[in-house]
């Protein structure tokens, strides 16, 4: 059975995209001389990405798992054609690759601990391990460290969003939505928030050397919207108190802020912009996601006890 | 092969698997490609690092310059695997080059330049590799002096260089294991050459890659 969640998140999506596509047209209207061509194409993206998250809950649980897959694959593919590689560890990169069929098969066949510890533990001592073997020493600390944290925040932080859909499911439903669709709206609603609450209020710098855009101001004031909607949202998604709702905004919008942020500094660092251009007027696959990757180990594990009572 | 017939395989061969592969493979999408002149002959002038190459410039064409579009390609190399060869020099119209003396001197191969210069009078796009092979992952080689000769011959036709990196991280020269990555890509501006000699178009040309190269960053790899 299909859960109703899907219709309904679809409408809203909908709506909210119409809204903003016509606020574009009557903004181009109004003032023509505006250059709108940014903001058209990013609303153009979303229009598609929206199609494609809501065909796959649609289509129901393999497609959902396969597109969560596809974009951990999309991730690790622009993190290591960014990061600094030796020239001998080039067949590692092939072995990282492989660690994604099998984090989603364990997914897929909702073996939990398995899931949880494949990658901080098998997948880094073979990482470790495989790095030793290639016997050189000059390097040898950043480029186990850069795939480490490659794996980790690609594959390993990622596929925890595609176990969300098979936590807290009854028996009549493939799978549950709403944590998913909370976790992707709540997480997008809060860039938004900061952006908004920055703009309007921001003096003191958070971070200046990596975002000089982000403020304390910003931070503060988002997270207060964030938690407010949150509290009214979670309860209608899912078996949660508007308390617990709140707690979990404050989680999303504190670790949302340090993903984005965690993201950013590596993109100074290696002096690029964007990771890609695969999504037009948003860059790559890992800047449209940067928020969701230290976000969503922390929120599953707080739903899971949650909304299950059982701590993992 | 009719004309008509080779044409519509290769844009099945373009649309189905090259196009296809290099989105998902390679990350290329409608915004990275290439602005070429809908119909008048034209030369890429391409740096070498990967197999990948060929396939990544396919997919960076508009179809409509893809489907006219010959590759120069290595035929000592690529005559000897059996199927790829008629993929390459039948189907793509590939046209070879040979660099051994053997091969240059014997009756039955016909003189490599001839062969570009026809194309570019049926108003084909042609690419070449300069650098003549693909060398080290992401190091530049000398580039050779047959596409200086090929200008002389056309002063006409501008040559695009383009530069691309990230490819030899892929799949460089003497690997089997293909690591799908997203290579960066800097076209330059069309050069044309009004009665310059060999030596000015190989200096134009090596100082336009040196240009394209600094536009990309080079952070990805260390080379060891």
């Amino acid at each position: 059975m299909k859960d109703p969640l899907i219709f309904l998140s679809a409408g809203i999506m909908f709506a909210l995209l119409c809204f903003a596509q016509v606020t574009i047209e009557v903004l181009e209207r109004l003032k023509p001389g505006r250059n709108l061509s940014e903001i058209r194409l990013r609303t153009r993206s979303w229009w598609i990405m929206i199609f494609i998250l809501e065909a796959a809950l649609f289509l129901g649980r393999s497609a959902t798992l396969g597109l969560v897959t596809c974009l951990s694959f999309f991730a690790l593919r622009e993190y290591l054609s960014r990061v600094p590689t030796r020239v001998s560890d080039r067949k590692i990169l092939f072995w990282m690759f492989l660690a994604i069929p099998i984090q989603f098969y364990l997914v897929h066949r909702e073996w939990l601990i398995p899931f949880l510890c494949f990658i901080p533990l098998y997948g880094l001592c073979f990482i470790g391990i495989r790095l030793l073997l290639t016997g050189k020493i000059k390097g040898f600390v950043l480029a186990l460290s850069t795939f480490q944290l490659g794996l980790l925040v690609t594959v390993y932080s990622i596929s925890h969003i595609a176990y969300l859909v098979l936590i807290n499911k009854s028996p009549s439903l493939e799978m549950t939505v709403g944590a998913l669709l909370y976790f992707v709206f709540v997480t997008q609603v809060n860039d938004i928030y900061q952006f908004i609450a920055g703009k309007l209020f921001g003096k003191h710098k958070i971070m200046p050397s990596i975002s000089p855009k982000k403020t304390t101001e910003g931070l503060l004031g988002g997270m207060l919207l964030t938690v407010i909607t949150s509290a009214i949202l979670a309860p209608r998604l899912m078996p949660l108190s508007p308390l617990q709702g709140g707690l979990a905004g404050v989680i999303l919008s504190l670790f949302g802020f340090f993903g984005d942020v965690l993201l950013s500094a590596i993109k100074r660092d290696l002096e690029i912009k964007d990771f890609s251009q695969i999504i037009p007027g948003h860059g790559g696959v890992l800047d449209r996601i940067d928020s969701l990757t230290l976000s969503a180990p922390l929120y599953f594990h707080l739903i899971r006890y949650l909304a299950e009572g059982v701590p993992t | 092969m009719s004309a008509q017939c080779k044409n519509g395989f290769k844009i099945l061969i373009l649309i189905l698997l090259v196009r296809p592969f290099a989105w998902f493979f390679l990350g290329v999408n409608r915004y990275s490609k290439f602005k070429v002149p809908p119909d008048t002959p034209l030369i890429l002038a391409v740096n070498h690092n990967s197999h990948l190459d060929t396939l990544l410039i396919f997919s960076l064409l508009p179809l409509k310059a893809a489907i006219r579009t010959r590759f120069v390609a290595a035929g000592d190399y690529f005559y000897e695997i059996p199927l790829l060869s008629w993929l390459l020099f039948d189907v793509f119209e590939m046209i070879p080059v040979w660099r051994n003396q053997h091969d240059v001197h014997s009756p039955t191969r016909r003189d490599s330049l001839a062969l570009i210069s026809e194309a570019l009078h049926q108003g084909a796009v042609v690419v070449l590799f300069p650098e003549g092979t693909r060398g080290f992952p992401e190091q530049r080689s000398g580039l050779k002096k047959g596409i200086a000769k090929l200008v002389l011959r056309h002063p006409e036709i501008p040559v695009l260089p383009i530069y691309l990196r990230g490819l030899g991280k892929s799949l460089p020269r003497g690997e089997k294991v293909f690591v799908p990555l997203i290579p960066q890509i800097a076209a330059g501006t069309p050069l044309l050459w009004r009665e310059a000699s060999e030596s000015q178009i190989m200096e134009d040309l090596a100082h336009s890659f040196s240009s394209l190269e600094k536009t990309l960053s080079t952070q990805d790899w260390i080379p060891a």
